[in-house]
């Protein structure tokens, strides 16, 4: 009622909606040509790499090429960008674009211009991409000496940019600069023109994308993949439980499961393909960023490093990872996994242990404390990670009250600058650049800090610092260990990423975090 | 006097949404902080800053609410700040087909098969029909619909392999949603117009039907359904409620795209603009649904209209 | 036949509550302490199952039986506790603007409108993410739900009998509106209403168990039957007892419960009396 002034317009769009939506109806069974895979969210739904976050990358990266891939093992490989290199102590970057390269939609070839449009973009103050706001810190400019070169000018060195930033793994898909300023935004949000194997055919708002092969480039001849399904199609299907039944019902093709479906899965026959230690939960510590009178608590009682430590060998994480997440994964050393910290010994289950260092802190009897927990994906499984690790931390007289609530509700408390009082769940991801991801969560200088000391600053300036590839290692496996030693958090899992792959699926695998290689999936026969 | 009647109702109608606005509007500004959950992961202060002018909240509440007051009667609710920019209203419209269908279809269904079985199990009282239908009506009562939801995909659609799990689609992908959005309500409606019945049945103008010889299914179908259909009717605005708000949880567990899953992820990720989208657009559908129930009323019973 | 059906249902409801009473201290686990290493064990006699744990265990390996006595407490207590509130703010409201009539009626019944037009599984998650779900929430948000289903009710069912002979009767006769009300209408309208309150039941437990699987239901490690429900809806075919049982206590209770109402609103509402009731 209220809304009338544009009431005729309202209700043409609504009746126009309600037929499409039941003319467009679709049984959507998997058959041959068709991939279906289910998702839980969609996030943004948006089709442009920065109006959103990166858990878009699941469909975007079907549509869109990066400049560098990386191989399994983490290297790094030729994208659109055929060659590049570092000049200027890491201040300097030149990559070299691949030529021939067409965009779909008959909107021409990949030069320079769309590369540095590209970045630009993704840099911009409007942008929503999750790494706008730290690429912009480094980024000054971006210049275009020739058609197929694009010069990046960096404020500060980065000596990961090809990995990190610029790889497949984040969020700088290449668009079309003259399809973008021709349409508009909002056009091209809905309709994206890059130059990945696929296009969006179809994408119904919280419900499904359908994606189709590219009809203006003869097929197995798009320059990086030769994808085996005419038609790859995106639900979102929230609820776990549908997800699995969608599996054995063939209605999915490839869906992430929970780690207690597993069993169940693999009687109905269904294959279970686990993407190794992409994700890591983690219990944070409120009140211990000690190089932040504001953001630290010295009356938490584990203010105390001892206590931290008690903390952690409370916890029999080995029966955890076997019982909870049916054996897919490792004790966690570290909140996120970083190859240079293997060697750093995670803390074994020692009760005995957790309740001298109690006594030692003053604590015999134990405390009381707040845990707080949120579900999100993956990650259904927190609230019964903080459930199961409050029953290891009962044993040796601390009571954990469990308040579930969200993430956005954690993370506004979290960031909002104050010293808080309590613990929560959270899951940690590995960077591609793990320098990154260490001054993220340990250094005064980010939001998202949970834990800081003197000593740490010291050695993350000292790597900032190196210009050594050896010894910036070596300096990185060194801030790993003390972190460990401090028991800057309670370190729980290096967890799997398990999903479901039906029978018409053949080879599929994820090899990092956030790369789904959803274009390169097999086909059975 | 209708037409001086819809109209003081419109009225009303306006100040009721005009009331809700500004509840919605309160609540949806003091459960949290979007800026935190819009900024990346290393953000500064002066991204924080940006972003709070960016969305208007460094303004006082009031001039906030007027400000979206404002836009809001121009349909206006501003851009949702999850969803791509989208405008929030488009959001919730373009959700809205997928619920009201399935709302449209769940009721109609659970009220023919509801006011069936109540008359049914009124007219065999106390023989083993009635106590059959009575035994569905309360396993329908106590039985959450996410669990239902879950079992009947378990049993319909995997073991049996006769409908979809869940999604979108023709009509095989509204049977099961409609039955767990439905089942709820059909027991509701059972229960009253059995109770009803057995009183229509027992009063004086259905014994002088009787004894007038009218036939017996006559009298059930006719005289004495139409007036126990009145608490059915009182309620149908609820049960709409029920519908809707039963989709926040069935469109979850059925991945269906509609306005009750928009809610609860809009709510999950504080995207003020669409809450207050959904949130009103859900409150004048209520409206608009007890309206009508109230010119039923006044068309069902003849005593009502008097008394206005 | 009846009377037995009566006596059964309101043996199992005495059962119920002096289960929630007194049940907790004669259970051998506690219900928030488990062992992951027996997580999801089956009932005793399925193959797999022990006598230790009669009806199996959870995902965290805690002993169901343990945990439906306990969870009994909480819920009946939000059920007492919402029924109570709800019918009687909305009994009160709804029979007092029935009865005044005119001007007074029109705005509480747009009052009532608007709370029943309010999405309040919206507003649940809302105040949930505010503060955090808790007990105090859950049986906040469930009456501000019904309260107004019971205002209506109770408003039409007023109108009905404010003009039947014996309230002219009352009224010429000098009694004051709170007596006409409390002696002459409530008796009236009390049938439906309990009609409206034995429905309820159902209501507040199922709506508990959907304010759960929406995240904001009674906070763990605290069992509920309803939140039990919710956590186990993935093990429907892995594990199917960590939500048969719970949902069989919720499934019992409000069967006792309805048959109950039915014999009372016989008992109560004179004119049903001896026809076999509703």
């Amino acid at each position: 009622m209220t809304i009338s002034l544009t009431g005729g317009f309202r209700a043409a769009l609504f009746a126009s909606t309600m037929i499409g939506a039941v003319a467009t109806s679709s049984l959507a069974f998997a058959d041959g040509d068709t991939l279906t895979i289910a998702i839980p969210t969609f996030s943004d739904q948006t089709m442009v790499p920065w109006a959103g976050s990166g858990q878009r990358k699941t469909y975007l990266d079907l549509v869109y090429d990066y400049l560098v891939y990386l191989d399994a093992d983490g290297n790094t490989e030729p994208g659109l960008a055929e060659s590049w290199e570092m000049t200027n102590e890491g201040k300097t970057w030149t990559f070299h674009i691949r030529q021939g390269v067409p965009f779909s939609g008959g909107w021409g070839e990949v030069t320079a211009a769309d590369v540095k449009y590209s970045i630009e973009r993704l840099i911009a103050d409007d942008s929503r991409a999750g790494p706008a706001s730290t690429m912009r810190r480094v980024i000054d400019t971006v210049e275009t000496p020739d058609d197929y070169t694009v010069v990046v000018n960096l404020k500060a060195p980065d000596f990961l940019l090809d990995k990190g930033y610029f790889g497949e793994a984040q969020q700088l898909g290449i668009v079309s600069k003259a399809y973008v300023e021709k349409v508009g935004e909002v056009a091209a949000t809905a309709a994206p023109v890059g130059t990945g194997p696929y296009v969006v055919e179809k994408s119904v708002d919280g419900s499904e994308i359908d994606m189709a092969l590219r009809d203006d480039i003869e097929p197995g001849s798009h320059w990086r993949v030769n994808p085996e399904f005419a038609n790859v199609v995106f639900r979102a299907v929230p609820e776990e439980a549908t997800r699995v039944a969608m599996l054995r019902a063939g209605e999915a093709d490839i869906a992430p499961v929970g780690f207690d479906s597993i069993p169940g899965l693999k009687d109905a026959g269904i294959r279970i393909v686990s993407a190794e230690k992409t994700w890591s939960p983690v219990i944070r510590l409120g009140g211990v960023v000690q190089t932040d009178e504001k953001r630290y608590n010295p009356d938490v009682p584990w203010s105390d490093v001892r206590v931290r430590q008690a903390l952690n060998y409370a916890i029999d994480k080995q029966t955890i990872i076997d019982e909870l997440f049916q054996g897919e994964g490792v004790v966690a050393n570290g909140d996120t996994p970083v190859q240079a910290w293997n060697d750093v010994p995670p803390y074994p289950y020692d009760p005995d242990k957790a309740k001298e260092l109690l006594a030692e802190a003053g604590y015999p009897d134990g405390f009381n404390m707040t845990l707080k927990t949120f579900t999100t994906t993956p990650g259904a499984e927190l609230p019964l990670m903080a459930e199961a690790a409050a029953l290891y931390w009962a044993d040796v007289g601390i009571k954990a009250t469990i308040e579930p609530g969200d993430w956005p509700a954690i993370r506004s408390e979290w960031t909002s600058g104050e010293a808080l009082d309590f613990a929560f769940t959270h899951r940690g991801f590995p960077f591609p650049n793990p320098e990154n991801g260490v001054e993220a969560g340990f250094s005064n200088r980010s939001l998202f800090a949970s834990f800081t000391s003197e000593e740490l600053e010291g050695m993350l300036a000292a790597l900032a610092s190196e210009t050594d590839p050896k010894a910036r290692t070596e300096k990185l496996t060194g801030i790993g260990q003390y972190l460990r030693d401090q028991a800057a958090a309670v370190f729980m899992v290096l967890a799997n990423e398990p999903y479901g792959v039906g029978p018409h699926v053949g080879d599929w695998g994820i090899t990092t975090s956030y790369v789904y290689n959803f274009d390169q999936v097999g086909r059975a026969d | 006097m209708p037409a001086k009647l819809i109209l003081i109702r419109l009225v009303e109608a306006f100040f009721a949404l005009l009331l809700m606005s500004l509840v919605v509007f309160l609540l949806s500004r003091i459960t949290g902080d979007p800026v935190a959950l819009l900024l990346g992961d290393n953000a500064t202060e002066a991204d924080k800053v940006a972003m709070i002018r960016e969305l208007g909240l460094d303004q006082s509440l009031a001039a906030q609410y007027w400000h979206f007051l404002a836009n809001a009667l121009q349909g206006d609710f501003g851009r949702s700040v999850a969803a791509g920019r989208e405008p929030a209203l488009d959001l919730v419209l373009s959700r809205l087909p997928a619920s009201l269908s399935l709302a449209a279809v769940a009721l109609a269904s659970t009220m023919l098969v509801g006011i069936v079985l109540g008359v049914l199990a009124a007219v065999t009282h106390g023989t083993a029909a009635d106590v059959g239908i009575r035994l569905i009506a309360l396993i329908g009562q106590s039985v959450p619909s996410f669990w239902l939801g879950i079992v009947l995909i378990y049993l319909v659609a995997v073991q049996w392999g006769l409908l979809p799990t869940s999604g979108y689609g023709g009509p095989a992908h509204y049977v099961l949603p409609a039955a767990t959005l439905g089942l709820f309500t059909l027991a509701a409606i059972t229960r009253l117009v059995r109770a009803s019945m057995l009183d229509a049945l027992g009063s004086e103008y259905v014994k002088l039907a009787r004894i007038k010889g009218i036939s017996e299914a006559a009298v059930i179908w006719r005289h004495a359904l139409s007036n126990s259909l009145i608490p059915v009717v009182t309620f149908m605005g609820t049960f709409f409620a029920t519908m809707i708000t039963g989709a926040v949880v069935v469109e979850t567990v059925f991945a269906w795209p509609g306005i009750g899953r928009l809610a609860y992820e809009s709510i999950l990720s504080r995207d003020f603009p669409v809450i207050q989208a959904v949130v009103l657009v859900i409150t004048a559908l209520f409206i608009l649904a007890n309206l009508l129930v109230d010119f039923l009323y006044l068309a069902i019973d003849p005593r009502m209209r008097e008394k206005g | 036949m009846r009377d037995l059906a009566f006596r059964v249902a309101v043996a199992l409801l005495v059962v119920f509550v002096v289960v929630a009473l007194i049940g907790p201290y004669f259970m051998e686990h506690d219900p928030l302490r488990g062992s992951l290493r027996a997580r999801l064990d089956p009932p005793a006699w399925l193959p797999g199952g022990t006598w230790d744990y009669p009806l199996g265990t959870d995902r965290l390996g805690r002993d169901i039986l343990s945990r439906i006595v306990s969870g009994a407490r909480i819920s009946l207590a939000v059920c007492a506790l919402v029924i109570a509130i709800a019918g009687t703010v909305g009994t009160v409201v709804g029979t007092f603007s029935g009865y005044m009539g005119g001007m007074t009626d029109r705005v509480i019944m747009r009052v009532v409108d608007l709370a029943l037009s309010f999405p309040v599984i919206l507003l649940a998650l809302l105040l949930g993410a505010i503060s955090g779900p808790s007990f105090a929430n859950i049986v906040i948000v469930i009456s501000l739900v019904l309260w107004s289903q019971y205002a209506r009710m109770a408003r039409g069912e007023t109108l009905r009998v404010k003009n039947e002979d014996y309230v002219d009767l009352a009224r010429t006769s000098g009694l004051g509106h709170a007596r006409i009300i409390s002696r002459h209408i409530l008796p009236n309208i009390a049938p439906s209403l309990i009609v409206v309150a034995t429905l309820q039941v159902g209501v507040v437990i199922v709506l508990e168990a959907s304010l759960s699987f929406l995240g904001v239901g009674v906070p763990p490690p605290n069992p509920s039957w309803g939140s039990m429900v919710s956590e186990g809806r993935s093990y429907v075919v892995t594990a199917w007892w960590v939500a048969m049982f719970p949902g069989l206590a919720i499934l019992f209770v409000v069967m006792a419960v309805n048959i109950v109402g039915d014999h009372l609103t016989d008992r109560l509402n004179p004119a049903l009396r001896g026809r076999g009731g509703a």
